[in-house]
């Protein structure tokens, strides 16, 4: 978001502010430029005047944006960046698989309600049960080699 | 020590000392940010940049060692005061114990040098 400040100095000023405040999450770098803002705006009440002079001791005394920015905590690194993406991804199975739980539930509190089939219930249960037991219903099937196959076809043409 | 490092730690000591001088300047009650400011710098070398204050401010609030509240002003909009929390208190009336252990120890350090 461009700032903008009724003094060409000031608003350039918050500008550098903000883009040297990127790091920060966005709640805190807009309150960080509203405090400096505000800042400004009192020194300027307090100097009685909002000519260049003025406007330059007040953000002289404040000092470069940077060093504000950097006061209030480096950007987040690649590798704290990293980390949180991998925490993320290692939970999302884990959320997934509670939600499929309470999903399973309720579809059998449901079919309880409406009176349905034992079997779909058992059905479900069981699947539930060979999850928990962390064994899906895996099938294995060998596939015969289909070079005979493609002999025989060949054989046909 | 790596160049510039000196500088720095002493930049961090004067950081610690400037959150106790914060919480120091509200104990008489709530302050506004400008307000504050002014009076931190008015400390020789305390302050070289008053714009630092303000993260300084927000970590003590995420601290709880202070709140903030809106008032009204009679000269200009609303303006964000800052006040004492009881733990704020309580972590001021903890430091002159602490920094006095701090100054002695350090004291002592200098003046063994000095003897040598």
């Amino acid at each position: 978001m461009r700032q903008k400040h009724p003094n060409k100095l000031v608003g350039e000023y918050l500008n550098r502010l903000e883009s040297a405040a990127a790091g920060l999450g966005r709640g805190r770098r807009t309150e960080l430029v509203a405090e400096i803002r505000e800042h400004v705006d009192d020194g300027l009440r307090e100097a009685g005047a909002v000519d260049e002079v003025a406007v330059r001791n007040v953000l002289e005394r404040l000092g470069p944006p940077e060093e504000i920015a950097a006061a209030a905590g480096p950007p987040p690194t690649r590798a704290g960046r990293l980390e949180l993406a991998a925490m993320i991804t290692l939970a999302l199975p884990f959320v997934g698989w509670i939600i499929g739980v309470v999903l399973v539930r309720i579809a059998s509190l449901d079919r309880t309600r409406e009176g349905g089939g034992d079997r779909d219930r058992l059905v479900a249960r069981r699947h539930l049960g060979s999850q928990l037991r962390g064994r899906g219903p895996v099938e294995r099937r060998r596939y015969p080699r289909r070079d005979g196959g493609r002999d025989a076809a060949r054989g046909g043409g | 020590m790596e160049p510039g490092g000196a500088r720095n730690s002493l930049s961090q000591l004067r950081r610690g000392a400037v959150e106790y001088y914060v919480l120091a300047l509200l104990r008489d009650g709530e302050r506004y940010g400008f307000e504050l400011v002014r009076k931190l710098s008015e400390v020789d070398g305390l302050v070289t940049s008053e714009g630092t204050i303000y993260p300084l401010l927000t970590r003590l609030r995420r601290d709880r060692l202070v709140t903030t509240f809106w008032r009204e002003s009679e000269t200009g909009p609303p303006r964000r005061y800052y006040q004492l929390t009881d733990g704020g208190r309580e972590a001021l009336a903890g430091f002159p114990v602490e920094w006095a252990r701090f100054r002695d120890g350090v004291d002592g350090l200098l003046k063994d040098e000095e003897e040598q």
